[in-house]
């Protein structure tokens, strides 16, 4: 498995800050991962606007329902 | 226009971007949530996907694992409200939204100070209370 190292010198004054800075960072970056996943299996999804109104309707529907 | 809120509501159709091809909505998504925009849905929607996943696994012509990472991701993204948390908001929501089925956004969007929703449904807008962001107002924001 192929290893990658990140070197980076965080100067002094800034190692306080530099936990939440990469706390951020990481989460930006593992969602970034997510979305282009997310972007290549839709890119291949056949759901069209019209299947997704109607499902969206009947789910409100449903809900609409169970408090009459 | 500029972003003015913390908290935006997802109409169901919005939510189906995590199904379809859309990558306009899914890009508006994204870059919400990096400017920390909390997405907020009621929890129903949820269920509803998962009855139903039969049914979207046939139309969108998805495997079964990429629908149950599709779900998962929606999980990790969006906040999901139970019901028991706007409950007592819905009759006043009946008196906003163009139809019952709507009640739901409405009263979420009521539980929560009025936060604004996402919805591309222009009745929506047939109300001035909770302000009702389309998605390309949401596109204009970020062009700028």
């Amino acid at each position: 498995m192929k290893e990658i190292i990140i070197k980076l010198d965080v100067p002094n004054e800034l190692e306080d800050k530099f936990e939440v800075i990469l706390e951020k960072v990481l989460e930006q970056f593992t969602r970034r991962l997510r979305f282009s996943l997310i972007e290549n299996i839709t890119s291949k999804s056949k759901l069209t606007d019209e299947q997704a109104n109607k499902l969206s309707t009947e789910f409100k529907e449903n809900f609409s329902k169970r408090h009459k | 226009m500029t972003l003015f809120t913390d908290k935006l509501i997802l109409d169901a159709n919005i939510l189906f971007s995590f199904f379809k091809k859309d990558s306009v909505r899914q890009g508006i998504i994204e870059e919400l949530l990096n400017k920390g925009v909390e997405l907020i849905s009621p929890k129903f929607i949820i269920d509803e996907l998962l009855k139903n996943k039969d049914k979207i696994i046939k139309f969108s012509d998805i495997s079964s694992e990429n629908f149950s990472f599709l779900l998962s991701s929606l999980k990790s993204e969006v906040i999901l409200i139970p019901e028991s948390e706007f409950e007592d908001f819905l009759s006043k929501a009946n008196k906003l939204s163009p139809h019952s089925k709507d009640n739901p956004y409405f009263a979420l969007s009521l539980s929560l100070d009025n936060s604004p929703i996402w919805s591309d449904e222009l009745a929506f807008k047939n109300q001035s209370k909770i302000k009702i962001l389309s998605t390309e107002e949401l596109l204009d924001v970020f062009s700028k």
